[in-house]
């Protein structure tokens, strides 16, 4: 068993190839079935976002299954290996952990930290466990990395700094306001920047917008764009009595708004703050109005200041995130080792099992005349025998599958019940569940026979 | 069991808040989270024992704690490090447990240095006292809660002021509208309580002596902080006074409370000893 990954992201392709390679959500179902279907793969996981087209497979060889992702990527893409070989990354075992726990928590991502990746990969999975294309090696990984997804989320600020100008000015923004549902918004001129910003405050939600501009055909135009109220220029003053939050980036060298205008409508605003952003350079806000109480100005530098400062705190943040990803790989590479000892366990009582039904079967034809309490008493006590004699070896087998030099440790104890360590190894821990059909399955009568070893699927 | 009754186990459980109160201090400072969660499990640890010590004074000693400087001050303090871990697990403000269990110790300081030993309260007192020092107590929590948010709020409005981007307040402190918001609404629940603590306590005197409250310093103050608070909020709900000015005004009432609580009682009244 193998955990391998090939995929391509933004630092190793660029978008004319990123294109190519992405997957339409209409078409991920066909994708993943042929994967799927693919010999030698057990489990697979399909992520395609914008920024990475990335396959997780559980496979019996890596060099087989990389080429068989290959193959996989040149039918998505219709583009031959050799031309985008060159821009795939392949991982295998606990690389693929690693890298994994990376996407999750936004540090393989453009922006450092930014958290859709989490939800787009939470979404991968549940459809690849939907489809039955994930088994339980998948469903432990992807869900303990999702989870750690939320974590590093809750307990770190690596997602929380802004990192945009339009980002700093919205986060600014909640600093002073409980929610932007309830807030008006000003927007004087009709710059590219401001247009930024009146979209990012859209989206949050805010309750109007109005728009000024020195032509009123342009605070017209732009007022229709983004669904708000055009207002003469000269009605600036009257605006400042509605407005909560004013975002300023109209030309001029003299400053639009002083402090002598904003103290006369703070008075009849009854306690409710105003808050500047001033993109506009030469400046429009005169920056004495911050000395006014509930006025808060900010221009495109303390926006820039905020967005350099956020980036420090999401690269501080990923260092410590970083060490929290080695501890989680460690937990995973320990829980991986003991699935290798739960596979030689489920081998061992499968040999058990049979060793004990050949007996019994054996025993019965040469007793028949053993009534049906007699041949369960029997079965009982013969399955007491094989339950005492096998729990120190799987004690020991589960202990050793989890020390470190287990991959040395395991063989020879495969050696020491009789089995062959590779056989045991293929053994699929969730296909033990199904019922095998044996020797005893004649002797069973209507449930009288008792199986004594129950093959387990986990420790 | 009688070493958690003796002045050393109440010495103990004041090193402990004292320490508590350092991590969050560190973590104030610093921005540091391992010292906040220390500071959170020593306080959980502080909780423990004062509730031991508070618990055995009234099963063993048959003693409410409210009969004494000593005792109210104690109660005080259990009481704001319970409503800090309750506030906390309903809305978590960072800095806010920090603040509220400063305020406690710094009572129970105080009232440690002035009367320098495990005081003992007068037993027996009659149901309208016990109201009245509930209520009045009561009311003191509901006035530093609601200084404690006043003082987030400058906090926080100075780093958005004067652009201190980095800072712990800017980064970790809820939006100021609020912080208001939860200083004005402490307030409220304090003001009505402050109130009844003073009419019932008028009510007792004149029982008690046949006349009527005289200009008594403790009466007078207590009379003065409700008209200031009250003042507080109706010029906070008419709109007249917001943001940082509402602020300090809430911070200077809680300041008359810090005096009326703990000088007045102790120096200036003639007959409220404390």
């Amino acid at each position: 068993m193998n955990i391998v990954l090939v995929g391509l992201n933004y630092r190793s392709a660029p978008v004319e190839v990123r294109e190519h390679f992405t997957v339409p959500e209409d078409e991920l179902e066909q994708a993943l079935t042929r994967l799927k279907e693919t010999t030698g793969i057990e489990e697979a996981v399909l992520v395609s976002t914008c920024n990475r087209t990335e396959v997780y497979v559980i496979a019996d060889m890596i060099d087989t299954a990389r080429k068989d992702l290959e193959s996989f990527f040149a039918s998505i893409s219709h583009v031959s290996p050799q031309d985008f070989r060159a821009h795939i990354y392949v991982y295998t075992g606990l690389q693929v952990v690693f890298h994994l726990h990376r996407v999750v928590t936004g540090l393989d991502s453009m922006v450092l930290g930014e958290t859709q990746i989490l939800g787009q990969v939470r979404d991968a999975f549940l459809f690849a466990q939907a489809k039955k294309a994930t088994g339980h090696v998948f469903n432990q990984l992807f869900r303990d990395a999702i989870t750690f997804g939320k974590r590093v989320q809750t307990e770190t600020g690596i997602g929380q700094s802004a990192v945009s100008v339009s980002y700093a000015a919205v986060s600014l923004a909640k600093k002073v306001f409980d929610s932007l549902h309830e807030q008006s918004v000003l927007v004087l001129g009709a710059g590219k920047m401001a247009d930024l910003t009146v979209k990012y405050l859209q989206s949050q939600g805010v309750k109007q917008l109005f728009v000024v501009n020195r032509t009123f055909a342009r605070a017209k135009d732009m007022a229709e764009q983004v669904g708000g109220v055009s207002l003469p220029m000269d009605k600036l003053e009257e605006a400042l009595l509605i407005a909560d939050i004013v975002i300023t980036s109209s030309g001029g060298a003299s400053y639009l708004i002083t402090p002598s205008t904003v103290a006369k409508r703070m008075a009849l605003r009854k306690a409710r703050p105003l808050f500047f952003i001033d993109i506009a350079v030469p400046r429009n806000v005169d920056p004495s109005l911050s000395h006014l109480d509930n006025v808060y100005v900010y221009d495109i530098d303390d926006l820039q200041t905020v967005v350099t400062s956020g980036l420090a705190t999401r690269q501080q943040e990923a260092s410590h995130v970083n060490g929290m990803i080695e501890e989680q790989v460690a937990a995973f590479e320990t829980w991986l080792s003991s699935q290798n000892g739960v596979r030689l366990i489920a081998s061992l009582q499968q040999k058990a099992t049979e060793v004990q039904e050949s007996v019994l079967y054996s025993l019965f034809h040469k007793m028949p005349d053993l009534d049906d309490k007699q041949k369960k008493i029997i079965q009982k006590h013969m399955a007491s025998v094989v339950h005492q004699l096998l729990r120190d070896p799987i004690l020991v087998t589960k202990q050793v599958a989890i020390e470190q030099d287990s991959a040395l440790l395991l063989p020879i104890l495969a050696r020491a019940f009789g089995l062959t360590y590779e056989d045991a190894m293929t053994q699929s821990v969730t296909q033990e569940k199904a019922p095998r059909q044996t020797k005893m399955d004649a002797l069973e009568v209507r449930g009288q026979v008792t199986h004594p070893v129950t093959v387990l699927p986990a420790l | 069991m009688m070493f958690l009754l003796s002045p050393y186990f109440y010495f103990m459980v004041l090193g402990f808040y004292l320490i508590s109160n350092g991590f969050f201090f560190m973590d104030f400072i610093k921005d540091n989270k391992v010292a906040n969660r220390m500071g959170v499990a020593i306080l959980l640890l502080v909780w423990i024992l004062d509730t031991l010590f508070i618990g055995a004074r009234i099963l063993l000693l048959h003693e409410w704690p409210l009969f004494s400087a000593f005792q109210a001050t104690m109660l005080f303090s259990w009481l704001l490090i319970s409503l800090s871990g309750i506030i906390t697990l309903f809305y978590r403000v960072d800095f806010f447990v920090f603040f509220l269990n400063l305020c406690g110790l710094l009572f129970a300081l105080f009232d440690v240095m002035v009367h320098g030993h495990v005081g003992s309260g007068i037993i027996h007192q009659s149901d309208l006292l016990v109201v009245h020092i509930s209520a009045a107590l009561l009311s003191y929590i509901a006035f530093s809660i609601a200084a404690i948010f006043s003082l987030l709020y400058l906090l926080e409005s100075y780093s958005l002021r004067l652009k201190r981007f980095d800072s712990g307040p800017f980064r970790r402190l809820p939006p100021l509208a609020q912080l208001d918001r939860f200083a004005f609404r402490a307030s409220l629940v304090g003001v009505p309580l402050l109130f009844l603590a003073i009419v019932l306590g008028a009510i007792w005197y004149y029982i008690l002596t046949g006349h009527v409250v005289d200009m008594d310093a403790k009466p007078v103050i207590s009379v003065l902080l409700f008209l200031l608070y009250a003042s507080y909020l109706y010029l906070h709900v008419k709109g007249k006074v917001s943001g940082r000015k509402a602020a300090w005004l809430n911070i200077l009432a809680f300041v008359l409370v810090i005096i009326n609580f703990l000088v007045v009682s102790a120096f200036v009244s003639s007959f409220h000893r404390w």
